[in-house]
This record gives C-alpha cells, structure tokens and sequence, in this order.
C-alpha cells in the first residue's frame, strides 16, 4: 500500500466575484498583518493567545486527519512530516521539519511568522491531540530568531522538562535525562 | 510233576542261573560290531536275527541311583557306551515278557520309555539245555516276573515257559531267582538310562556317611555324647556341634588340703619407698617441624651432609627484628619477617633492581626455608587485586636480598585475596537497542513514554 501523498491542489480558493477566501475542508480565512495579529495576541495575554493557537492547531489537526483517514498508521516519518509540513504551509505558519533525539520527537519550525512560541506551542500540541489523538505535551525548548525547537513529551515529563527549563538546563542535558529512568524519589 | 519238584527244578534253573551270571559276558553292538573288550568268539548277529531272537522286554523307568555316566544319546551311541561298565543299584518291578509271540511292549513310568529294540544290541546268551526247559503250564498265559535285574536279558528262544504250578508259587520262585541274578551280575552294560546321578558319596571319598543316613545308629549314651568331640566336620544342617565338657575347678578338696592351720594376719608395717621422681614427658616435636639439634649437644662444628650444598650458616636479616647473628643450622633455617613497611620494601626493590610496585600495605612474611623450599605466606591486603598482586611480586623479590649469597630461595607466594561478601558480582547490561522507528506513530508513542 503506497503512502499517500501531500496535495495542495485547489486547497486555497480565492472568490475574487464574492471576496472570499476559503480552504478545503475550512470556513473562510481572513488575511490580516502579521505584526497587527502580533500585537494583538501580545496585549491579550499568554493564555489568549495559547488559545489562539490551540484553535490554530485543532483546525489543522482536523484537516491532517481528514486527509489521513486510515492511513496514519502506517504513515512514515517523511510522510506524515510532508502532510504535517503542507498544512502548516497553507496557513502560513512556516516550515515544520521533525528531529528524533533517541527517543525524543522533537518538532523544529523555521520561518516563523512573527507569533509567539507560546502560540506555535499552541498550534502544534492541538494539532497532534487533534490529528492524532494522543495526549500530547509541547514544550518550547529552544527558540531563537529562526528555529524553534519542540520537544513533544507526556504531561507528567512535559512539567519536569519545564522545570528544568526554568533551572537553566540545556536542551541537551534535558535529553539525555528524559532517557534516564526515574528514580524513585522522582517518581513520588 | 509235582510242585515240589518242580520248585527243585526252579532252583536248580536259578543256581545255573547264578553260576551263569558270573561267567564273563559278551556284548554285541549293532550291526555285529564287537564293543566288549572281553575275548571270546563273537557271532555277527545281523538286526533281522537279533530283532528275532531278541526277547521283548521293556523295562521301566525306575530311578536309577547310578553312578554310570547319563547317557541320553541315540541308539548308535549306545553300543560305545555298553563296554563301561555300570554299576547301579536294584531295578523293582521290571516286566518281563518272554512269549516270543507277545508284542513289543513299552511300559512307561516317569519319563523315560525303554525299549529292549533298542538295547538290543547286547544280549546274553544264556547256556539252557532242553531238558532244564521247566514246562509250567500249557496255559499260554503271559507269566509276569517281579524281576530285578535289568541287565539280564532271557533268550526267548532257549525258554519255554509253562505254567503247571500256581502263579503265586511261579512268582515268588521267580522273584527269588530275580533277586539272586541281582546279586550275582553286576553289570548292566544293556540298560543305559537317563538316571540321577547316585547322590552316595564314591568310595573313594574319605569322607564320613551323615548320621542321618545312618541305618543302625550307636546308642550313645548322655555322657559320652557330652564328651565326644567330633573327629570330622558335620554337614551343616547336623545341627550345632556339641562342644567339648568343661571342665570347672572349685578348688582343691578338702581331702586334698588335708589339715590346714589358720594364721593370724600381721600387724600393719609401713614401707618406705623412696621418691622416684616422675619422668617429665618430653614435649613432643611436632611431627611437621623439624626440631634442629642442640647446639652444645653437637658441638660448633657442624658440617652439612656431603651431598648438599653448604646452605649454613644463614644470615637472618630483618629491619625491625634484627636479626643480624647467623644462626647455624643445618637441616632447618626459619626466617621470620613480621613486617614490611612499604619503604623497606621499596628499598629492597631497589636494591634487587625491581621497580617500585603500588604497594602501600604491610606484609606480614614468614619465610620457611627448608633447604631449597622456601614458602611466603603474605597476609592482611586490603588493597586492590592490582595491588595484591604487585605486593606479591614485590614480597617475593625483597626475600632475595635477604637470603646470603648462594642462597637458593625460590619463594612461593601464598595469597588471599580480599572478597567482600554480598558484592554483586554479576552484572547484567541489556543489550544495545538501537531505536529505529518506522511509523511515525511509533515515534511519538516512544517520545510519550520517555521517564514513564
């Protein structure tokens, strides 16, 4: 059985006669500025525009799984990452690329927008629950100008990772400890 | 006739009969071969004549306490086995048939059927005139003899029997004249059965018969039984031996003593004894340690044996004990090093141009030279395996800068190892997985499970 592969084909229609932008599968699409949307989540709050992004991420979830319907067990690492990547592409949110740290997912995005990690963490965590139905954990470790860096954890790891954050640890250190085995005191 | 001569004329015919019987016999295989070794005219019989002429008897199995060989062979064999001779014991109740008329008959009994055909190898020719012929009775009744004798065999031919006198009277005579041919003729060289073997013991035997298979036992009376010791040993199932009379002594009699005076025991005297000093037991050498002699007792001038080589005097050197004196001893020398700091050892390291070991512990060496066998016991490491080991090849080379020039010390390094009990000593490490996964489903389930 061949993979499916990622078709954008007719994904975006513009009714230039009716003024409206749609996406297959979507309701209508508003193109707004970047930094007017920036500032706006900004003056909202983090779990406004966590919000924001979690609506993002559902609606894109929505659409991945729609697409993969009863394929996305078998789906591949370079697959499901090409139909991950072309979602984010429609929306304009930037390129998804996917790294595997021993055991760890982690998901990179180049090209930002200019939206807050928080609301890229957003996007992505809500995707992949949405999608793929796992209760999933997002959480920023690294971001710079051009890359942000996800690591894709349970809830319970997902804290003790921030917490680490918080502390300072490296994203390398914290993947090296998310393959240690917790210890007992840990674990209580 | 009357019977009584005619019970004459019987015995007359038995006493010939007798005589007869001890006359040599001749014997004669099948087919006319000869197998008696006795001389005489023999007369080929060819089988026709011998089967015609020989009388029909059957004896029967009757268990024959023999000593002659058991011979269950084929007719063919028989005639070899005729000219042994064989001596057997009565035969009871074997019927005779002597009609020449009356068929062969086969009585059985037991087991074994005999058949005179068979036998009718060897005949005995019996000398009978015509006018010894005893008319018995013009009956052709088959007289039926109580004989004993197996090995006679009657010519039909030469016998007529008639029946003129009661068969009870015809029997007895013939019983009688049975059992004096019995007594008369030894050999049966014409019946060989399958007998058991005589369970009498041969005459050759030296060996007293069991009381048990005593006929006429002695009356012995309860005191010589008491006193009879058995000159031979009794077969086992006699019972326990009676044992020789004890005789018990209770002191001589008063006949014997006769008259006796009685004395009065003396008054108490003390004895002087002088002290023998009590022999203090020397202490025992031990028997693994070897006590050198005394040096006043030998004397200085102690020389070693020609054979060996000159081992004393040794020097004792030891840093802390000094022991500088030479101790000469000939068989034995014991070096005592209690212990050896580690600077004294790097010292005889050096001195023995061995380079310096990790060794930072004290060695306790005891040093026990027997001639050419030295031993090194060294104790108390807490120290590495690395370092027990090094201490042990530096232990080893500070002994030879302590033994004199000449000195052959081959130390044996005696060590053990420190193990801490309740170590676990078996590790066990996974194997290396490497994670490749293939779905990216499986991806994210091993990123969700991370320090689950």
């Amino acid at each position: 059985m061949s993979e499916p592969q990622f078709d954008p084909t007719g994904a975006l229609r513009f009714d230039l006669e009716r003024g409206k932008l749609t996406l297959t599968g979507a309701g209508p699409r508003l193109l707004v500025p970047v930094p007017a949307l920036a500032a706006l989540l900004a003056s909202a709050g983090e779990p406004a525009a966590r919000e924001f992004g979690v609506a993002m991420g559902t609606e894109i979830g929505r659409r991945l799984a729609e697409r993969l319907d009863g394929a996305l067990d078998q789906l591949g690492l370079e697959s499901f990452l090409a139909h991950l990547a072309g979602e984010f592409a429609l929306v304009g949110l930037g390129e998804v690329g996917l790294e595997r740290w021993g055991q760890a997912l982690v998901c990179t995005l180049l090209g930002n927008p200019g939206l807050p990690p928080v609301v890229i963490a957003a996007v992505f965590e809500a995707c992949l629950q949405r999608g793929l139905s796992r209760d999933a954990a997002v959480v920023l470790a690294e971001s710079d100008s051009e890359k942000i860096r996800l690591l894709v954890l349970s809830r319970t790891t997902a804290q003790e990772v921030r917490a680490w954050l918080t502390l300072g640890v490296a994203f390398s250190e914290i993947v090296a400890r998310l393959h240690e085995p917790r210890t007992k005191e840990q674990a209580s | 006739m009357s019977s009584t001569e005619q019970i004459a004329r019987l015995e007359g015919l038995m006493a010939r009969i007798q005589t007869n019987a001890k006359k040599p016999r001749i014997a004669l295989g099948r087919g006319g071969v000869q197998t008696d070794v006795l001389a005489g005219p023999m007369t080929p019989a060819s089988p026709s004549d011998e089967s015609a002429r020989a009388p029909q008897v059957a004896a029967r199995s009757v268990p024959q306490p023999s000593a002659a060989p058991v011979v269950a062979a084929p007719i063919a064999a028989v005639a070899a086995v005729a000219a042994v001779e064989v001596e057997y014991s009565p035969i009871a109740d074997i019927a005779v048939d002597v009609s020449p008329e009356a068929p062969p008959v086969s009585l059985v009994e037991g087991e074994v059927e005999f058949d005179t055909e068979d036998f009718g190898e060897t005949i005995e020719e019996l000398d009978l005139d015509d006018s010894e012929i005893v008319e018995l009775s013009a009956d052709d009744e088959v007289v039926s003899v109580d004989a004993v004798d197996a090995g006679e065999v009657f010519e039909s031919e030469d016998v007529e029997v008639s029946l003129s006198v009661p068969p009870a009277q015809v029997a007895a005579a013939a019983s009688e004249l049975a059992s004096a041919a019995l007594s008369a003729a030894p050999a049966a060289e014409e019946l060989v059965v399958d007998a058991e073997p005589i369970k009498e013991p041969p005459q050759s035997s030296h060996r007293s018969r069991p009381l048990e298979f005593s006929l006429t036992p002695a009356p012995i009376s309860d005191a010589e039984y008491s006193r009879e010791v058995p000159l031979k040993t009794p077969p086992p199932e006699s019972g326990q031996q009676p044992s020789a009379p004890v005789y018990v002594s209770h002191g001589p009699t008063a006949e014997q003593l006769g008259d006796t005076l009685e004395l009065d025991e003396g008054a108490p005297v003390s004895l002087e004894l002088d002290d023998v000093p009590v022999a203090i037991a020397e202490v025992a050498p031990d028997q693994l340690e070897f006590v050198p002699p005394k040096r006043d007792a030998v004397g200085t001038s102690i020389q070693p044996p020609p054979s060996e080589p000159p081992h004393a005097p040794t020097l004792v050197h030891s840093p802390q004990t000094g022991l500088t004196e030479p101790e000469k001893e000939v068989s034995r020398v014991e070096l005592r090093v209690p212990t050896l700091t580690a600077e004294e050892l790097a010292t005889a390291e050096t001195a023995a141009g061995v380079p310096e070991a990790p060794f930072a512990a004290d060695v306790a060496a005891t040093i026990v030279a027997d001639f050419r066998v030295a031993t090194v016991e060294v104790q108390d490491f807490e120290v590495g395996a690395d370092a027990v080991v090094a201490a042990d090849e530096a232990a080893a080379q500070s002994v030879a800068p302590l033994a004199p020039p000449g000195f052959d010390l081959s130390p044996q390094l005696v060590h053990a190892p420190v193990v801490a009990i309740g170590v676990p000593v078996v590790q066990v490490l996974p194997a290396l997985r490497v994670f490749r996964p293939s779905t990216f489903l499986e991806l994210l389930d091993a990123s969700l499970s991370l320090r689950q």
